[in-house]
């Protein structure tokens, strides 16, 4: 392994790719500390970027992106009482207060080291059990493989929280829009009325621009401008023995909930830092401190969800099976270049998987140089108006969606996945399942097919394959549940 | 929370799926479903249109029984609608206007609508905007956009 990650060092270091995962990292904390623009919509609006770069660089550099933004998350968090990113919102809690008593250093400083050592932490895992997976996951055939996927779109659904029947629709119409075009199997025209711009099916990028970037202008658009007033004067940003003493073992402990919760689709940055902060109220000394300035309740979140960012990597890197939007996209970026993740990814492309590691270990490092000293640099920020800030984010959207096929009809698409997404967030449909379930629908379809054919229309096949079987299991276990409660007429959401 | 606007939300997106999921159906029928054994283009379609018949219709049911589940109330719905004939009337026009000066109008229509008074603080951005953009990604990233009039006058 250590030869491997030798191997990886080397393509990580070489000065193109140190670039990019330099430009990755800033980028994200910079999006990290704007709260109006979240990874998605920034990787989705750098996408056709990639189309030139080689694979492994287009990886470094929009994992750079995703990783990024959970350090500058937290500085908005902190500072401002506004979670800049989805995952730092329980930061506010604790890290706010700590700034109104004058110690926004300290919280600053924990946040950033605590993401360090968390991130650092997870990449480690993420080099020593991705192998093993990967390994296991060769054994999968055509019924393991559905039902792997259709477990992975059903966490993603409960775990992403809000109304599960609502994420099942998005599911479901995800699959359906992802048929559209030439199917994979006869080549019969899927749902393209005609059309020969639909011919290729949706370009993805396409419609993830419309529903995270244009999505999100349209509904910035409802609040007016707020002008931010940042008080400056951080002191220290290095924490004291004091808050050392506290802090250490919740980044631990953050550290650990955040890696395991981010393997999970769906789990990622929002929900392990809430366990993590659960977890440090109910076993600490003084929960009565918590939402008053507990240096734990900010150490804690912050470790877990940047652990959780780098595990999210590991059913991309070793099952070809994404567990959010962002991880979704890096998952096209690859396949752009004609590279479909999976079990084998390790084995045959060592300089994508260890390139992309390695790369992880040294953005930890650009990130913690970048946050710690440049605090005060990021949180001017927030000063560029959002009006312009909407307007880049638009032209950017245009270009891009122009760019895929030189085509008007594409930039309709794009406009069209805007406003839909925008009503969508409106009535509490989730978006990140449509975006999910479009990329794996062919792998799912696929796989049911070919596992339907050798099994002569036995759709027993998936449960007579004992892993497979167990894999349906845990589906149908975690899909019931929203809908038991709803037909006993309880709530749909998961707490 | 109960919310108006987001229970007749539910029962609208509730209705839209549902006939969304019969248009499936349809569509997979007339592609040919097959047999399990021998699946059709339309298989998988078919049973997509089905599970969205399924979920929209508990989704009706849940909505009739008032439960509302989630959603943000609209702050404003002017300045969001706004922008979405602005973004429509670009879609319509980016051809024949060509990119800058539908950029130039479109990135005047969201700055009126984001507040930003009709002046020289609202025109010199997006005018700077679209014409900058232009230039970098058609002239030097090599992104062709659309010309429009202004192509036809300079004899593009």
């Amino acid at each position: 392994m250590l030869e491997n990650l030798a191997s990886g060092f080397a393509v990580a270091l070489s000065p193109w790719n140190l670039a990019y995962a330099g430009f990755g990292a800033v980028l994200g904390t910079a999006i990290g500390v704007l709260p109006g623009l979240g990874p998605p919509a920034t990787i989705a609006m750098l996408l056709p970027l990639t189309y030139g770069m080689e694979p492994v660089s287009a990886v470094i550099m929009l994992a750079g992106i995703f990783y990024g933004a959970m350090y500058g998350g937290s500085t908005t968090s902190i500072l401002l009482n506004i979670p800049g990113e989805a995952g730092s919102v329980v930061t506010c809690l604790d890290g706010y207060r700590m700034t109104r008593a004058g110690r926004a250093g300290a919280a600053l400083g924990i946040a950033a080291i605590g993401s360090f050592i968390a991130g650092t932490l997870g990449v480690l895992g993420l080099s020593l059990i991705s192998p093993i997976l990967a390994d296991f996951a060769l054994r999968f055939g055509p019924a393991e493989y559905f039902s792997l996927v259709l477990l992975g779109l059903t966490m993603a659904v409960y775990l992403s929280g809000g109304s599960a029947l609502k994420g099942l629709v998005m599911t479901v119409l995800g699959l359906l829009l992802g048929t559209i075009g030439l199917d994979p199997v006869f080549g019969a025209e899927r749902f393209t009325f005609g059309s020969s711009n639909l011919t290729d099916g949706l370009d993805f990028v396409v419609v993830a621009m419309g529903l995270f970037g244009i999505a999100e202008v349209l509904s910035n658009l409802e609040s007016p401008e707020q002008p931010v007033a940042v008080k400056p004067g951080i002191k220290s940003i290095f924490p004291t023995r004091e808050d050392w003493k506290r802090a250490w073992a919740p980044i631990a402990r953050g550290s650990f909930f955040g890696f395991f919760i981010g393997i999970l689709p769906g789990g990622g940055a929002i929900i392990s830092s809430f366990v993590s902060y659960a977890v440090e109220k109910k076993i600490s000394k003084h929960p009565e401190q918590f939402g008053h300035g507990a240096i734990e309740g900010v150490a804690a979140p912050e470790s877990a969800n940047n652990a959780a960012s780098v595990s999210s990597f590991i059913p991309l890197l070793t099952l070809g099976i994404p567990g959010n939007a962002s991880i979704a996209m890096i998952l096209v970026a690859l396949m752009i270049h004609g590279i479909r993740p999976g079990p084998q990814l390790i084995a045959e492309h060592p300089d994508i998987f260890w390139g992309a590691v390695a790369s992880m270990y040294l953005g930890n490092v650009m990130l913690l140089a970048l946050n710690l000293p440049l605090v005060g640099l990021w949180v001017k920020l927030l000063q560029v108006p959002y009006s312009l800030l909407a307007l880049v984010v638009v032209v950017i959207c245009v270009v891009g969606a122009y760019s895929v096929h030189n085509s008007t009809f594409d930039v309709g698409v794009m406009i069209g996945f805007g406003i839909f997404g925008y009503l969508l967030r409106k009535t509490g449909f989730p978006a990140a399942p449509l975006v999910l379930a479009m990329i794996l629908g062919p792998i799912l379809e696929r796989s049911l097919q070919q596992a339907m054919i050798s099994s002569a229309g036995d759709p027993l096949i998936f449960v007579q394959h004992p892993l497979s079987a167990a894999l349906l299991g845990v589906a149908a276990l975690v899909a019931l549940t929203p809908l038991l409660s709803l037909m006993r007429g309880g709530s749909t959401k998961p707490a | 929370m109960q919310h108006r606007g987001l229970k007749s939300g539910d029962l609208i997106a509730g209705g839209f799926f549902l006939l969304l999921g019969l248009g499936a159906i349809v569509g997979a029928v007339q592609l040919q479903i097959g047999t399990p054994s021998e699946p059709q283009p339309g298989f998988f379609p078919f049973l997509g249109g089905v599970g969205l018949v399924v979920l929209s219709s508990l989704l009706l049911v849940q909505d009739w029984r008032g439960q509302s589940s989630g959603g943000e109330p609209f702050v404003e719905v002017r300045r969001p609608l706004l922008a979405t004939v602005g973004f429509v009337a670009f879609v319509v026009m980016l051809d024949p206007l060509g990119y800058v000066l539908a950029t130039a109008a479109l990135s005047v229509v969201l700055l009126l609508v984001l507040g930003v008074r009709l002046g020289l603080r609202s025109l010199l951005p997006a005018v700077l905007l679209s014409i900058g953009s232009y230039l970098l990604f058609d002239r030097m990233l090599d992104v062709p956009l659309p010309e429009g009039i202004l192509g036809a006058l300079f004899g593009h």
